[in-house]
């Protein structure tokens, strides 16, 4: 057994060998990686190096056990076979970790669309990798061919009305200059920092999800 | 626009089904009072749908802005501010069109065949010319006068509660607000006792309608409802919340008659409380803390011994009321007072003006109790700061007669210097100077004497505030010293900015001080 | 539901359906399908029909109210009712929507096979969408990187 764990050791770190590895080590990059995956509020920075090193890893893995099922087939070295399925094992884990995370990233993206409208403010949007950025512009597209396809001409905006509405109007507070806001019978607000208005729910609904707005309660 | 009981009696009475596709500004000066009302009018806006927006106003210029910005669209506009309601002159005197006149001149100068008639006209018309002469000189008299000296009204959240109660919509809590306008200007002196006394006769029996309840079981309320009661209060300020010494040193009143800040002032305060049998070490502890039996009869031990320390009852109780709700959170009116001006006034640089408002109405939603509690942190500070400053002003005789008036400046510099750049504060910090230069100076003509206070205002302007008051004796409260500012500033040029709605507090240039000060006191002479 | 009776309520809609039914009832039976496909753990059938129904109550309830005579103070109950019909609406569709991206591959496989579809048309458009966004994504991001013999979704392991 020490030379399979000698192998996968070679496999998991190259260059400096620290502290050799145990058995439990194995795999300890991955509850490193997907940590931002968990809480659903902060989107940490895409874990790039994390995932490449993990593909790395693979690949050496990988290569070992090709190495092995040749010398294996070839020699018919029963005592191989064993290392074979461990590193066979530990691939198939690696996948299941890369690809969770990046599901996990994916449907925090999607709560993203939800949450904060169409467009991604800077500084989440600095966190994600480009091509979760795409995936968040595509998304967008697809739920939006939906919403309008809901009958009725214009559709329906499901990310409006999130919370059951318990009243036609409520008062809001303005926590940031916003400039002019246009309400549905065509007067005009001016949004100061530290105004308050009554304004009718229905409207005001997406500014107070982008914190423009605040809703006070008494 | 000016006067709120106008422009609200508008939103209501024009229409008898409130005009909801109008949206209503409303502006909101920074008292107390004001705040109140602006409450008030918030609940009963929601309970109709009448669409609103409250800003809050600092000064004339904010309001002119603020209206400019916000005004479109907007239908009604209200202010909320305490004002004189009682001496507006007549609309028709200050203000009058005359274009329907000189349209009838027109049409009969292109007319050539009534000759004769053109003529009557002109004679009409010459009359008509000096009746508009005199009424322009009548208009000058009037709004001369109506400026000369300024004062208080009615509390506008009583107004507006007394509203309420006619749209049968008030509650307690609405009642509540408007027992806090109604005692912040009578705290804040801007108004007579009898006028406050007033006040509270009208709402006494709404406070026993709305606060009754049969003595069973079943009627009983839950203990987190707003109890309101009526009571005869120790006018020591905020005493539940703090110790009963710290209080007694930090009162207007007391401190004033015990000459606190004097050695032999502190020994006579020490025996007042011996002779009442209260021990210094409960006095001097929490009063939440104090021995029971000391604390139910504090009321009366001060009843009892008022007489000998010549006390003056008046002076010492005042008729108001208290709230509680929850278990904890037992306020008297006046201790919601200084809790929220200290909150309004927070010299915190990280809170604007506007937060600061907010702030203050956070902290009169009764909900948030950790506000409140703040709020009397805070203004137990600036309270401390304060009588630190009056005994100063007194220790180094820092208050000077310049014959007409009395006057004494802030300096820049001084530790606390921050608190009094507030108005509210200012005018604070004035009143008990005057008062405990009253009762330490020998000379019994300083009484009859008003007050000029100056205060480092900010430094980057090289800017004071400047703030003057009646005479401790004038009862009637009028203030004579909006005008003067105004007066002494045009004639000596001095860069002044009369942008408080208080027209006796101003900006000045510290640079112009002493000339400014030289005309005023020659105005006033 | 009171104001929903008061609406005057073309019939004649209805009837195309096949079966008539008043506004009320068909609030009555969108609340049921709501509160159903609220706390069931798996997609259930579509009521694309009510649903289309309900949308254009509404669309008639605020033609009503444009016509109406300004600071009528019915308007604002009418409003609040709009208002309430449209949550359970979004709602409704919200959660559908919600249980079909997680359950998107197992969707699309048993759909084939029921004879009566769950999914309406778009939210059977959706889910191809969505189900092609996501294998891309993933073969983008992760399995273009793996070994060759691991480079495939194994729908076993990822749609549960």
């Amino acid at each position: 057994m020490s030379l399979i764990r000698h192998s996968l050791y070679v496999g998991v770190v190259e260059k400096p060998p620290p502290p050799p590895l145990t058995e439990e080590q194995y795999g300890e990059m991955e509850p490193k990686y997907p940590e931002g995956g968990h809480y659903l509020s902060v989107l940490r920075p895409h874990g790039d190096d994390c995932v490449r090193q993990v593909f790395e890893e693979m690949r050496a893995l990988f290569e070992q056990n090709q190495q092995d099922v040749e010398k294996a087939l070839d020699g018919a070295q029963a005592e191989m076979f064993p290392g074979i399925r461990m590193r066979h094992a530990a691939l198939e884990r690696n996948k299941r970790c890369v690809l969770a995370y990046v599901y996990n990233r994916l449907q925090k993206i999607a709560q993203m669309r939800w949450e904060f409208g169409s467009v991604l403010p800077a500084d989440i949007k600095y966190n994600l990798a480009e091509q979760e950025v795409q995936w968040f512009i595509k998304y967008t597209k697809c739920l939006a061919t939906y919403m309008r396809s809901v009958r009725a001409e214009g559709g329906l905006d499901l990310t409006q009305d999130l919370k059951p509405p318990k009243s036609l109007y409520i008062e809001v507070r303005c926590l940031m200059d916003h400039g002019e806001f246009e309400t549905q019978d065509g007067g005009v607000i001016l949004l100061k920092k530290n105004s308050q208005h009554f304004l009718l729910r229905s409207e005001c609904e997406h500014l107070i999800r982008q914190g423009v707005l605040e809703h006070s309660v008494h | 626009m000016w006067s709120c009981k106008l422009s609200t009696g508008t939103v209501y009475a024009a229409d008898k089904e409130p005009r909801t596709e109008h949206r209503v500004l409303v502006l909101v000066a920074f008292e107390i009072d004001a705040l109140c009302a602006c409450k008030i009018l918030q609940y009963l806006f929601q309970c109709d749908h009448v669409l609103y927006t409250i800003v809050p106003v600092t000064g004339k210029q904010d309001l002119e802005r603020a209206f400019v910005e916000h005004s479109e669209g907007v239908q009604v506009c209200l202010l909320m501010k305490e004002d004189d309601l009682e001496n507006i002159p007549e609309f028709r005197d200050v203000f009058l069109e005359d274009e329907s006149d000189e349209d009838d001149l027109d049409n009969d100068s292109d007319d050539p065949e009534t000759g004769q008639k053109k003529r009557r006209f002109d004679e009409a018309a010459l009359i008509k010319r000096m009746e508009k002469r005199k009424w322009e000189e009548n208009r000058k008299k009037i709004l001369f006068e109506y400026t000369e000296f300024s004062g208080y009204g009615l509390s506008s959240s009583l107004l507006l509660y007394d509203m309420a109660w006619k749209m049968s919509k008030d509650t307690n809590d609405l009642l509540w607000l408007a027992i806090i306008g109604v005692t912040e200007q009578y705290i804040n002196q801007h108004v007579e006792r009898d006028k406050y006394m007033e006040s509270i006769a009208e709402l006494q029996p709404h406070v026993s309608r709305l606060n009754h309840r049969p003595d069973d079981e079943e009627s009983s309320i839950s203990i987190d409802c707003l109890k309101v009661m009526f009571d005869n209060e120790l006018r020591l300020t905020m005493y539940r919340h703090w110790s009963l010494f710290e209080s007694l040193c930090h009162s207007e009143y007391t401190t004033c008659k015990f000459k606190i800040w004097t050695m032999k002032g502190r020994k006579r305060l020490h025996e007042f409380l011996a002779d009442m049998g209260l021990p210094l070490v409960q006095c001097k502890q929490k009063f939440t803390s104090m021995d029971v039996s000391y604390k139910e009869s504090v009321k009366d031990l001060f009843k009892k011994f008022q007489d000998k320390y010549s006390i003056n009852e008046q002076d010492l109780f005042l008729p108001s009321f208290h709230a509680q709700y929850g278990y904890k959170n037992r306020y008297c009116a006046t201790d919601v007072i200084y809790a929220s001006e200290a909150v309004l006034q927070d010299v915190e640089k990280e809170y604007s003006d506007s937060d600061n408002f907010l702030h203050t109405l956070d902290l009169l939603n009764r909900s948030k109790t950790e506000c409140m509690e703040k709020g009397i942190e805070m203004a137990k500070i600036q309270l401390s700061a304060l009588v630190k400053q009056v005994q100063s002003f007194l220790d180094a005789n820092l208050v000077i007669s310049a014959g007409p008036f009395l006057y004494a400046f802030v300096q820049e510099g001084t530790p606390d210097v921050k608190f009094f750049a507030k108005p509210i504060n200012l005018a604070r910090l004035a009143r008990f100077t005057l008062e405990a230069y009253c009762c330490v100076s020998r000379n019994k003509k300083v009484k009859t004497l008003p007050f000029v206070l100056g205060a480092h205002h900010n430094s980057d302007m090289g800017t004071m505030l400047v703030i003057g008051i009646p005479p401790v004796l004038d009862k009637s409260l009028k203030n004579c010293f909006g005008k003067a500012f105004e007066q002494a500033a045009a004639t000596t040029n001095s860069r002044t900015l009369h942008d408080f709605f208080d027209s006796h507090i101003i900006e000045l240039k510290s640079e112009d001080r002493s000339k400014f000060f030289d005309a005023l006191i020659s105005l006033l002479q | 539901m009171a104001t929903v009776d008061d609406i005057p309520f073309d019939e004649n809609g209805s009837e195309e359906e096949g079966e008539a039914m008043t506004a009320a009832e068909v609030l009555g039976k969108l609340e049921e399908a709501w509160l159903n496909e609220k706390f069931a753990p798996e997609l259930l059938e579509n009521k694309s029909d009510i649903v289309e129904c309900m949308m254009s109550q509404i669309q008639e309830m605020e033609e009503n109210i444009q016509r109406a005579k300004k600071g009528d103070f019915k308007v604002s109950l009418h409003r609040m009712e709009i208002d309430r019909i449209r949550y359970i609406l979004s709602s409704y569709l919200r959660i559908r929507l919600k249980k079909i991206e997680k359950f998107t591959s197992h969707l699309l496989q048993t759909e084939a096979t029921l004879e009566d579809p769950c999914l309406s048309a778009e939210e059977l458009h959706f889910a191809k969408q969505y189900q092609s966004l996501l294998e891309s994504h993933m073969t983008n991001m992760a399995l273009k990187h793996m070994p060759p013999n691991l480079q495939k979704l194994d729908p076993k392991l990822t749609s549960k």
